[in-house]
């Protein structure tokens, strides 16, 4: 065999054993919500998920994740998906969120955005769906999913620079 | 032989300017093999056939400029330099000059042979061009340089030659179109960035005049003593707002005030060439008419006696692009709606408007009118449509490339689609993308933001959407990328206007089954919206709801089967991902979906306009040494190589957004009129802005929440410089600054010209975007060559 075949055999079988992208390592993480004071809920099934008509209408809910594993870096992407039940799932791919750190040590996600269809409203609330997130940081990644229940409890809108509330009729064209 | 290769390599012009690199590639998530095309642009017709330039994208320059013959229809090829885009037929209509914007040539096309007969030289970017009526000049305009170039030409048997030496006239940003009068007397250059058009002197070969439009001239034609110029809305029909001078024009208050990018409009200025009197405008129905939350025209007590004449709402279509003579009037394409309309010039310069037809084509733009029929390139369509003069279509030859199916065949050019054909997807159906992203590009004005706290007071400078792809987040606020940029497209069909999900209708969510089965109230007018003006409820004049979608996604899934045959997008980009298993499945192309359609479309190339300046000179690299000096700063925030903080380009590890570098824009009172409102902050959680309460404290903000509104600041991403030399002179998000010395200046530099403005300072602190005031008015010059070479 000369040199040359020698190495026209070999290339092909180090690349195959090589280059195969490598499984990535799961870490551990935990599915939840951040409250309005940055706090972090998980998800157990019964947990009430707010859908907030927010800036220019979009209707929105947001996730997290929290872990405690230091080995994954500081900033997660990967898709999330919300699926009530028995309609279309939403949802779709995230980036740039990162992982801050709380006062246990534990890790939380930056919140992950949901978009709901705005005009499906009295749709989503109070139907159970369930959520999957696919977290990835480097050669880490987290699969989790939980369900939550869909509600609508602020009887506020922030569709523009302040809240509106059922008593803030003067001058906003809005019916309490 | 050696001549021959030679020759046949093209051997003495210098080469051909090559596209930047495309780092979108295999390894992300959302790549997809895009198919190759052509996108004719412009045509001419010569006797009984028609030449198209088939321009090609960006980064994968077209060749060849087709010839379709009129009766046949059959299509050739005559090979050219690269990115053929203008066309100017000699007056004995044998020779055929082809501008090629990336070649340093012109191609002079023999049409009667049907191949390249002689090379004219050029400067890069040679875009148009006109021959004077005797045929013995060329007026060609450079976007490279912002002139129009007088060539004196010679014509005999052999082809056409330079008969002398050139003569530039500077003219505004970034011409395109030229035009010339019938006795050759005047020239007139359509700049499309710089919102002018100069008429120019052709006996004196001087600028006698600059009309400044207010808005982007995108075509030009000579109808007797008028230039008739396709455009779009300068925007002022609404009360002087306190926001800044955006168009330097001395009057505060510019942009899109009163509903963002609503009264956005498509217009058509008849202009009179001896005195730059503008004698007539027409426009697209206003925005008194279609989307309930504008005024109405006799709604005197919201200021609707401000919009313009109703008698001229006469535009038919969106995004009026180009336009050619026909008889005593003119033929103009509509490239966002698919459109096509004539007009008679009456001796007033009134238009009077004929009907508005349908193209065949995608993306109608070049125009021209033989005997009784209009021909036209459809750019996206990759065809060009023959009609006779009721708008039947006659013929739709394939002119470009359709080997990879027709278009569009992937989803980012379903994205594509949506940028440059975006009014079918608008409430009002007469608005587009590409009305302020002109070629990718942007305009030398600023426009009032949705974003903004203070709505019509906050501006922003129009960014070009080039480099994108390694420039993540979006933006002057770095807070979005191609998942969720939405607010932009949302200005075009805010869901106030569905029944389904309008909140000022149904606060608490329409009644369940609302799309399927609309309630009673969905049939009646709309009573009431928080933004803009906003009609109140029981307003006499609110109008009935503009479209009958109950939804938006209706209305989007709706129009994607109508325009392109299919309600889901082909999987190949844009796709529901279970993020569990990992399969993949296409999705229906409702508003959120044919937002991240778009913003694949803007990811796959980069299209960067390759940089014409020459980087081997000692100013340059002298530039480039102050440029990477520790003590001037400038790398730091913009480094190489995309000279853009980013979340893929970040070797100093800086944070993505940081406080503003200069003075913000201010109202008379020092409120701060860059602030963001705080639901875009909830929505889009990436835009990071300082609260009340952390500049002020809680106490004294509890008791007005404005209170620190002159004082508490944005955070701003540091935007890429690459492509800087194409830009619009006014630069710096709010768009003040005037060009790179005012950018790079300190207030009082002795490198500022009389007349100029230094704006590297922040509240009176100077050299807080980068250190100038100890450099030398020779060094700010060299600064300014390196960074027009990026």
């Amino acid at each position: 065999v000369r040199s040359s075949d020698a190495l026209s055999l070999a290339l092909p079988l180090f690349l195959a054993f090589q280059c195969e992208p490598a499984e990535p390592d799961p870490f551990d993480c935990t599915l939840g919500l951040t409250t309005a004071d940055g706090g972090f809920v998980p998800v157990t099934g019964d947990t009430r998920l707010e859908l907030e008509l927010g800036f220019q209408g979009f209707l929105l809910g947001h996730v997290a994740i929290r872990t405690t594993d230091d080995r994954v870096p500081d900033e997660l992407e990967g898709a999330v998906s919300l699926t009530p039940d028995g309609l279309d799932p939403l949802g779709g791919p995230f980036a740039r969120t990162a992982l801050l750190d709380e006062p246990d040590g534990a890790r939380v996600s930056e919140p992950i955005q949901v978009f709901f269809d705005a005009s499906a409203l009295a749709d989503y609330i109070g139907r159970t769906a369930t959520i999957a997130v696919r977290a990835e940081a480097g050669r880490f990644r987290c699969l989790v999913e939980g369900d939550v229940v869909l509600v609508d409890d602020d009887p506020c809108i922030h569709t523009g620079g302040e809240p509106i509330c059922p008593d803030d009729e003067e001058g906003t064209g809005v019916e309490p | 032989l050696i001549l021959v290769l030679v020759i046949a390599c093209g051997g003495g012009d210098p080469p051909d300017l090559a596209p930047y690199p495309n780092p979108f590639g295999e390894d992300d998530p959302l790549w997809a093999p895009q198919p190759r095309r052509e996108n004719p642009l412009e045509v001419v017709v010569a006797g009984s056939t028609a030449w198209v330039t088939l321009q090609g994208s960006v980064d994968e320059p077209g060749d060849s400029v087709a010839r379709v013959d009129l009766t046949t229809f059959d299509v050739d090829r005559v090979r050219v330099g690269s990115s053929p885009t203008g066309l100017a037929l000699h007056p004995d209509g044998r020779w055929l000059v082809v501008f090629n914007r990336f070649s340093a040539y012109a191609s002079v096309v023999d049409v009667e042979r049907r191949r390249e007969v002689a090379r004219l030289p050029s400067r890069y970017y040679a875009t148009e061009g006109v021959f004077a009526p005797d045929g013995r000049s060329l007026w060609v305009t450079n976007r490279w340089t912002d002139t129009v170039e007088v060539w004196p030409i010679h014509a005999d048997d052999a082809g056409l030659a330079m008969d002398g030496a050139v003569v530039s006239i500077p003219v505004g940003a970034n011409p395109r179109d030229v035009a010339i009068s019938d006795d050759g007397a005047t020239v007139a250059v359509a700049a499309l960035t710089g919102l002018t058009v100069s008429l120019i002197d052709t006996g004196t070969r001087s600028e006698r005049l600059r009309v400044d439009l207010g808005a982007p001239p995108n075509g030009v034609v000579f109808v007797d003593d008028f230039i008739v110029v396709p455009t779009l809305s300068r925007s002022t029909h609404h009360l002087p707002y306190d926001g800044a001078d955006s168009d330097h024009d001395g009057i505060p208050g510019d942009g899109t005030p009163n509903v963002n990018f609503q009264d956005l409009q498509n217009e058509i200025a008849v202009v009179d060439a001896r005195t730059g009197e503008e004698v007539y405008r027409a426009t697209s129905d206003t925005i008194c008419c279609l989307d309930y939350r504008d005024v109405d025209p006799r709604d005197s007590a919201r200021h609707g006696d401000l919009l313009p004449d109703a008698e001229t709402w006469i535009v038919g279509g969106a995004l009026p692009e180009q336009i050619a003579r026909d008889g005593d009037g003119v033929v103009v394409t509509y490239s966002a709606s698919d459109q096509w309309q004539r007009f008679d010039v009456e001796p007033s310069g009134q238009l009077v408007a004929g009907p508005v037809f349908d193209t065949s084509g995608y993306n109608p733009h070049g125009v021209a009118v033989a005997g009784d029929r209009v021909v036209i390139a459809h750019r996206l369509g990759e065809t060009l449509g023959v009609y006779d003069r009721d708008g039947a279509p006659l013929a739709q030859p394939v002119v470009g490339d359709v080997e990879g199916g027709p278009f569009p065949a992937t989803d980012a050019e379903i994205g594509e689609l949506v940028n440059f054909v975006t009014a079918p997807f608008t409430v009002d159906g007469d608005q587009a993308c590409s009305m302020c992203h002109r070629e990718g590009g942007n305009l030398d004005k600023a426009f009032a933001m949705p974003l903004s706290l203070r709505p019509g007071t906050g501006l922003r400078m129009t960014p070009a959407y080039r480099g994108l792809a390694d420039t993540r987040p979006w933006f002057f606020e770095a807070a979005m990328d191609e998942n969720n940029f939405k607010p932009v497209l949302n200005e075009f069909a805010r869901i106030e206007n569905f029944c389904c999900s309008d909140y000022t209708l149904f606060p608490s969510g329409a009644p369940p089954g609302c799309a399927a089965d609309p309630p009673p109230e969905c049939a009646g007018p709309n009573p009431g919206s928080l933004d803009g003006f906003g009609a109140t409820r029981g307003a006499p004049f609110a109008p009935e709801r503009p479209t009958d979608h109950p939804t938006r996604d209706r209305l989007f899934e709706s129009t994607m089967e109508a325009r392109i045959g299919r309600r889901t997008s082909f999987g190949d980009s844009l796709y529901f991902e279970d993020p569990l298993t990992g399969a993949r499945e296409p999705v229906s192309l409702g508003f959120d979906q044919t937002t991240r359609a778009l913003g694949i479309f803007l990811l796959v190339e980069p299209r960067l306009l390759p940089n014409p300046n020459p980087g081997d000179r000692a100013a340059v690299r002298r530039g480039r040494a102050l440029f990477e000096r520790s003590d001037v700063g400038c790398s730091l925030c913009h480094p190489a190589p995309t000279f853009a903080v980013s979340s893929s380009n970040n070797p100093a590890g800086l944070p993505l957004r940081m406080g503003p570098v200069v003075t913000p824009n201010r109202s008379d009172d020092g409120i701060n009129l860059d602030l963001l409102a705080d639901g875009f902050l909830t929505t889009f959680p990436d835009g990071e802005m300082e609260t009340c309460d952390e500049v002020c404290g809680v106490e004294a903000c509890d008791a007005d929440a404005a209170i620190c509104d002159d004082v508490r600041n944005v955070k701003f991403g540091a935007p890429s410089l690459r492509g800087l030399w194409d830009r619009a002179p006014s630069m710096l998000h709010h768009g003040r600054a005037r060009g790179l010395r005012e950018v790079l200046c300190t207030p009082g530099h002795p490198a500022l010209l009389p007349g100029e403005v230094g704006f590297n300072e922040r509240d009176g602190v100077p050299d807080t975007h980068g250190a100038t005031s100890h450099l030398t008015p020779a060094e700010i010059d060299d600064l300014i060559q390196y960074l027009v070479t990026l």
